[in-house]
């Protein structure tokens, strides 16, 4: 009986798109905007960096590297300052905004991702020590934990 | 969430890990289950309403009315 | 009745929570007891190089203030695990098999920094934990093996055999507070190093400064 009523049973939203409620849109609008801030911080290092590597350079194209050059310290304070505030933020709008399903789903993402940085990092570090490797590339761990993350969380969400 | 658990546990004259060891779950998390500070999964409440012969409503008590249920 | 019952009632295990206060001090004094060796270390190699007499007068008054402060330490690990011992308060079966491996865990992460340490030297050839010198390559290679596939494995089965959800959803929280920590202060910090502000962003402290903040969060949220 129950599983006659159950499979008989058709959502009637199932069906059709529904508008987004206030809070889906303080979610999507937080990923969004934490996904903004991130490229808007990478838009304004890049020409910095070029600029700085024609200054480092020996005055035929010089070097690039927009992880190494050297930036103005004004400047460095001043995106740390925006990269802190808005990843806060972020955060906060987005915590508003889930239920205790997504919650529960992003810390799973959250030991995943952390597990997937702090295992990485001194098996890399010891590689390292017998020279077979580069040393520990911080944005290197950073993308592994931000990849490992959204998976685990994408997958769960999305999920059927 | 407030609940009987110290109660019906000092019923049984249990201690925390007694309880500890019928749930298969540490004295911490009784400690915390029983002082509101950690709220129990459903599978876990449901072992505890089995434990105590009793239903999850008669354990736990989520104040949203009132505390009719005391 | 209800509430009669709960006035009067006098629990053993109620006012047990003083064992997180005992344990977090077993913790910080085998810590302490780590730190102090290296400094002992330290001391008589930096004796050495400078040409002194580590068994001068003066060296002597230094070590026994060193090795003061280690019987010091041991001694308020012996009193802690003592009032723990005292306090009766049993552990359910599930809490002793995570005794024994987070016990073992710690076993290896110092049998690893042993390693490590007489692997590695410091510029002046003492043992140096944190030296970043060369090490023969069957060693980086066993420590990665260690570190790369072992402890995964028991992290695997500390999560699905051993701990609890109480205990599960602390060092959840834990963990993904340090997540977030490393996104804001990796970027932070590789930012302020371009600005000529800081040394270059290493990753082993970020690894010890995340490591850090999953276990005081794990810890307060597991025992507050």
């Amino acid at each position: 009986m129950t599983n006659l009523t159950e499979a008989n049973m058709a959502d009637p939203q199932d069906s059709r798109r529904r508008p987004l409620t206030p809070r889906a849109k303080r979610y999507w609008g937080s990923l969004i905007g934490a996904g903004l801030l991130g490229a808007a911080i990478s838009l304004l290092l890049l020409p910095l960096s070029i600029e700085a590597g024609h200054n480092i350079g020996t005055g035929d194209g010089g070097f690039f590297d927009p992880f190494e050059n050297p930036i103005n310290p004004t400047l460095a304070v001043l995106v740390s300052a925006l990269w802190m505030a808005g990843l806060l933020m972020m955060c906060l709008i987005f915590y508003r905004s889930i239920d205790e399903f997504e919650e529960r789903d992003y810390l799973w993402a959250g030991t995943v991702g952390w597990y997937a940085m702090m295992l990485t990092i001194p098996a890399w570090h010891v590689l390292w020590m017998g020279r077979l490797v580069p040393p520990v590339g911080i944005w290197w761990i950073f993308a592994i934990g931000l990849l490992s993350n959204n998976a685990v969380w994408m997958w769960r969400k999305f999920r059927k | 969430m407030k609940n009987r658990l110290k109660v019906l546990r000092a019923m049984r004259n249990w201690s925390q890990a007694e309880l500890g060891d019928h749930l298969d779950v540490s004295r911490q998390a009784v400690n915390a289950i029983e002082t509101g500070k950690y709220d129990p999964s459903l599978p876990l409440a449901f072992k505890m309403a089995r434990l105590f012969g009793l239903r999850i409503e008669e354990i736990f008590d989520d104040e949203s009315d009132g505390g009719q249920h005391g | 009745m209800l509430n009669l019952m709960e006035a009067q009632m006098t629990d053993r295990d109620d006012a047990d929570n003083s064992n997180a206060r005992a344990t977090i001090w077993i913790m910080l004094a085998a810590l302490g007891i780590v730190m102090t060796g290296g400094a002992i270390a330290g001391y008589w190699s930096e004796m050495r190089s400078d040409g002194g007499d580590p068994l001068s007068p003066p060296g002597i008054i230094a070590l026994a203030l060193f090795i003061a402060i280690i019987g010091g330490l041991a001694y308020s690990i012996w009193r802690n695990a003592h009032k723990i011992k005292a306090s009766g308060d049993p552990l359910s079966r599930r809490e002793k098999l995570n005794n024994r491996i987070l016990v073992g865990s710690g076993s290896l992460g110092a049998i690893i920094a042993v390693i490590l340490s007489l692997s590695g030297r410091a510029g002046d050839g003492r043992p140096d934990v944190f030296s970043n010198a060369p090490i023969s390559e069957p060693v980086a290679l066993l420590l990665a093996f260690t570190v790369g596939v072992l402890l995964p494995l028991v992290s695997w089965y500390w999560h699905k055999k051993v701990i609890d959800e109480q205990e599960e959803a602390a060092y959840r929280t834990g963990t993904l507070f340090a997540m977030y920590a490393f996104w804001i202060i990796a970027p932070v910090w590789w930012l302020l190093w371009r600005g000529g502000m800081l040394p270059a962003p290493d990753g082993v402290a970020l690894y010890l400064m995340t490591t850090f903040i999953v276990v005081i969060i794990w810890f307060w949220k597991k025992y507050r």
